[in-house]
C-alpha cells in the first residue's frame, strides 16, 4: 500500500497528533480519560461525531475490497462523507477490535485531514496527491491516522494506569480498551519500550 | 423545509438508534436504509414510511407526507375501487400540467378539510 496516492497535508508530529487525540477524547468521550475502559468509537462515529459536524454525513454501502472504510472530503466541496462497507459497520458495531481501529483511524481523517482538502484544492496551491512512499511519515495522512486511532483507543495516560495495576501487559490492554494483541503491543512498545 | 432523507437520518441520530436497529426494526437491510437516508433511493411507500416514523418517535401522517413530496412520480392504486374514486383519480392526473396555482390552492383546501375531518 506504499505506492498508494494520497492527499498531500500539513505535516503533524507524533505529540502534535497525541494533542487532538486528547482533545477529541475530552469532547467526545471524557469518562474513558477517568478509568480505562474501551472508547465507545462505534457511538461516536455513528451519533456524536455527525452531530458536531453539521457536514458529515456518514453511510454504509459496499467498497471494493480491500477498502473497509473511506473519508472524501474532497467530491462534495463543503461537505465530508465517511463510507463504512457493510462488513466494517457489522464488524464495528459488535465490537470487533480491528473495526474499532478503523472507525478511529476515520476519525483521524475527520478530524485532522477534512478541513485542509477544500483549501487546498480550491486556492490551486496544492499538489494534490503524492505517493506514500515518497512521503515521510509525518506528512503521509494514513501514518497521522494511525497514529491519531491509536492515541484515541490507547490515551498515554489511560496507558499508564493500565501498566501500574497490570504491568506491560498487552493482553491486559487489549481486554480493557478492546484493541487488537497487536495493536496493544505497538503501542506499549512506543510508551515503555517493552511488552510482558 | 428538510426533505425525507435528511429528516430520517436527523431524528435517527437525535433518537442514537443505529443503522443496525433500525433497519432490523424495519426488516430492511442496513445498506437500505443507508441509502435512503442519503436520498440515493426514492423514498419508501406512505405505509412504509409511517412505520419508519413509529421507529423514530415521528408524526407518522407527517413523515408519509414528506415521502411522497420527495418522490418523482406519485402512484394512485386504483385497481378495485369505487368508479367515482377513479374519476378523480384520473380527473386530477389529467389536469396535473395546467393546475393554476389558485387552483392548487382550493384543492388543497378541499383535501386539508376531508383529512381534517378524518383526524
Amino acid at each position: 500500500m506504499n505506492g498508494m496516492r494520497v492527499p498531500v497535508v500539513s505535516g503533524m508530529s507524533k505529540e502534535g497528533i497525541e494533542r487532538a487525540a486528547l482533545r477529541f477524547l475530552q469532547k467526545y468521550n471524557p469518562e474513558s480519560l477517568a478509568s480505562p475502559s474501551p472508547v465507545p468509537i462505534a457511538d461516536i462515529i455513528e451519533f456524536d461525531m455527525p452531530n458536531e459536524h453539521l457536514n458529515l454525513v456518514v453511510r454504509v454501502g459496499t467498497l471494493p475490497p480491500p477498502l473497509e472504510a473511506i473519508t472524501d472530503s474532497i467530491t462534495r466541496p463543503g461537505m465530508i462523507d465517511l463510507v463504512l462497507d457493510i462488513l466494517t459497520y457489522e464488524a464495528l458495531r459488535d465490537g470487533n477490535c480491528r473495526a474499532r481501529f478503523t472507525a478511529a483511524h476515520e476519525a483521524g481523517h475527520i478530524e485532522l485531514h477534512a478541513h485542509q482538502m477544500p483549501d487546498a484544492f480550491h486556492t490551486g496551491m496544492y499538489q494534490a496527491f503524492a505517493r506514500r512512499s515518497d512521503l515521510p511519515a509525518y506528512r503521509d495522512p494514513e501514518w497521522q491516522a494511525n497514529y491519531f486511532a491509536a492515541c484515541v483507543l490507547m490515551n498515554r495516560e489511560v496507558m499508564k494506569a493500565i501498566v501500574a495495576k497490570h504491568g506491560r501487559s498487552a493482553e491486559a490492554v487489549s481486554d480493557l480498551l478492546q484493541v487488537s494483541l497487536p495493536a496493544a503491543s505497538r503501542r506499549l512498545m512506543y510508551l515503555f519500550g517493552a511488552v510482558k | 423545509m428538510l426533505g425525507f432523507a435528511e429528516t430520517a437520518r436527523r431524528a435517527r441520530i437525535a433518537k442514537r438508534l443505529t443503522l443496525r436497529d433500525l433497519a432490523e426494526q424495519l426488516d430492511l437491510s442496513v445498506i437500505y436504509v443507508s441509502d435512503m437516508e442519503n436520498g440515493r433511493r426514492v423514498p419508501p411507500s406512505a405505509e412504509k414510511a409511517r412505520e419508519w416514523a413509529k421507529a423514530l418517535d415521528l408524526d407518522p401522517d407527517e413523515f408519509a407526507m414528506l415521502a411522497l413530496r420527495n418522490k418523482k412520480v406519485i402512484e394512485l392504486p386504483i385497481e378495485g375501487q369505487p368508479e367515482r374514486k377513479k374519476d378523480v383519480a384520473a380527473m386530477l392526473a389529467r389536469s396535473w400540467d395546467s393546475l393554476s396555482e389558485a387552483q392548487q390552492n382550493q384543492l388543497a383546501e378541499a383535501l386539508s378539510k376531508i383529512m381534517e375531518g378524518k383526524a
